[in-house]
């Protein structure tokens, strides 16, 4: 693509303006988000060509489906989408991702090589993949010293991958720290199942069932990480929804908001609490030393034989 | 007299160094330990005690540094396990059981937010002022009594949050979040209300959002509301 060069030598000017709109009040909201210092993006990672590559996967046309899916969807949830692709330092064109529209809402879906480019910039975190389960091989968990689950053994049988979905008994994930320690995600052929009951891409699904199985389980296992992560950055915001809209049949209702002030003024400041008294206030400056002192003075009353 | 020191605050890093002119200690090590070297102007040894709320690295950032200079940080299990360190410096604290700490006696007590054994903290000094510290809590279910120093969070306000939503400068999504996890301006008030605040000094106002929140609709609603001293570090 000849834009990639173009846009290689201007990072700081801004796109042109015959370029889509949406593309460059996005790439305006990232530089801002950028200056401000609200997210970190990778060195390597070129906002102008991810959004540029995302204009074309939006506005394509092909022979099945007539109207582009940016002409099915509102503006606003272009605008979005776009923004939690690019938060992400994600790009569609590098597989990290989709657009899918709900309902007329645009939402980017990321890819399990997506989750995995993401979790891996986490900090402290050096690796993470995925294998699926055939039927016939032998796999063993056990708990380690800390009680978590602890990946044992996996006899791969590279005959049993037959690439049905009949014969995958289940998938795990192993996210490896920089320190070496792993965390173990297993999920059970059922799990999954469940999991893709909820989703629209039973297409997808059939034909590539080992490949679906991986992104499930490692979406799974990052939803952990992801969660418990800080909550400062607006990229883990951005991470999180993404996670969220995984299976998500629609947009999430936010009219739970609601709930959030009904659960305060039920809760909020409705019981006493306070320090139990120990000792008298003091009134002047104590030393430390004088603290000690007064201490086991008290604890001589206490003990002493009484008179 | 409690003296209050803002080193950080928001969610890029909170630091406060409190002290009631014996005991020194340290509200929360959200940021890199040369920041809060620096923030204390170089004297750390006199700090006794950092109290941590919770993992969320804008309030634990400068642990392992404070633990590397020898410093006892108390935090609850749930912290810890979710900070991962381990060191013998480390006290666990619970909700509801009080402990010393040189002139202090300091009552944590469980918070609201979207982690795992979160704190707030309750201080009193042996001078008798009475300090409440709590951030990174969408509500608090208790009331105090006799409390002198608040230090208290208002991250957002409906208004200006609400506003974001619909400008597009926020995803719906985050709303919830927000409110959720954060204290806002109109609890906050109810919190007020609900509190006795006759011998109340000073209020600090602390976690300002840099894009959810309107200071000067923040300030004049907490003077309106209480008419005391506010601080917005």
């Amino acid at each position: 693509m000849s834009n990639g060069v173009t846009n290689q030598q201007q990072v700081h000017v801004i796109p042109k303006e015959k370029q889509n709109a949406f593309v460059t009040t996005a790439a305006k909201k990232i530089a801002e988000m950028q200056q401000l210092g609200q997210i970190n993006l990778p060195s390597n990672y070129s906002v102008e060509n991810a959004l540029q590559a995302a204009f074309f996967t939006l506005t394509a046309v092909d022979f099945k489906n007539k109207t582009p899916i940016i002409e099915q969807v509102t503006p606003d949830s272009v605008a979005f989408a776009l923004q939690d692709m690019a938060i992400q330092g994600l790009s569609v064109a590098k597989k990290q991702g989709y657009f899918i529209n709900y309902g007329g809402k645009l939402q980017f879906q990321r890819s399990y090589h997506g989750t995995q480019a993401v979790i891996k910039r986490l900090i402290g975190i050096k690796d993470i993949w995925a294998n699926v389960i055939w039927k016939g091989e032998e796999f063993e968990v056990e708990y380690n010293e800390r009680g978590q689950l602890a990946f044992k053994l996996h006899k791969a049988n590279w005959k049993a991958a037959t690439g049905k979905k009949e014969d995958i008994e289940g998938a795990y994930c192993i996210v490896e720290h920089e320190v070496g320690r792993q965390f173990l995600t297993v999920m059970t052929m059922d799990e999954i199942l469940t999991s893709w009951s909820q989703s629209s891409n039973k297409s997808v699904q059939d034909k590539y069932p080992q490949e679906m199985a991986k992104r499930t389980v490692i979406n799974r296992a990052s939803k952990a990480f992801l969660f418990t992560s800080d909550d400062s950055e607006i990229l883990l915001d951005a991470i999180n929804r993404t996670t969220e809209n995984e299976f998500e049949p629609q947009v999430k209702d936010m009219g739970d908001v609601q709930e959030v002030q009904e659960e305060i003024a039920q809760n909020a400041n409705t019981e006493e609490l306070d320090i139990t008294q120990v000792k008298e206030p003091l009134t002047h400056k104590q030393e430390p030393e004088i603290i000690a002192e007064y201490e086991q003075q008290e604890l001589l009353n206490e003990d002493g034989p009484s008179f | 007299m409690i003296e209050i020191r803002t080193i950080a605050t928001g969610s890029k890093g909170n630091c406060y160094r409190v002290s009631d002119g014996s005991t020194a200690l340290l509200l929360e090590a959200g940021i890199s330990f040369t920041a809060i070297h620096k923030g204390l102007e170089f004297k750390t040894s006199e700090i006794e005690g950092v109290l941590v709320t919770h993992e969320h690295q804008d309030h634990c950032k400068g642990v392992e540094g404070c633990l590397k200079r020898g410093m006892t940080i108390y935090m609850s299990q749930g912290t810890k396990d979710g900070v991962g360190l381990d060191n013998a410096q480390i006290r666990i604290i619970r909700s509801k059981e009080q402990f010393r700490i040189g002139t202090w006696t300091i009552l944590p007590f469980d918070v609201q937010h979207d982690v795992n054994e979160p704190l707030g903290f309750l201080l009193q000094s042996d001078n008798g002022d009475k300090l409440l510290f709590a951030t990174d809590t969408y509500y608090i279910k208790y009331k105090f009594t006799g409390l002198t120093h608040l230090m208290i969070e208002c991250n957002y306000d409906q208004q200006t949050l609400d506003e974001n939503v619909a400008s597009g400068h926020i995803h719906p999504a985050m709303k919830k979040r927000v409110m959720r996890s954060h204290f806002g301006l109109e609890n906050l008030v109810e919190f007020f209300k609900a509190n006795d605040l006759t011998k109340v000094e000073e209020i600090h106002l602390l976690h300002l959002s840099d894009n959810n929140s309107n200071v000067e609709r923040i300030f004049k609603t907490v003077a309106r509301a209480t008419g005391k001293l506010i601080y917005i570090p």
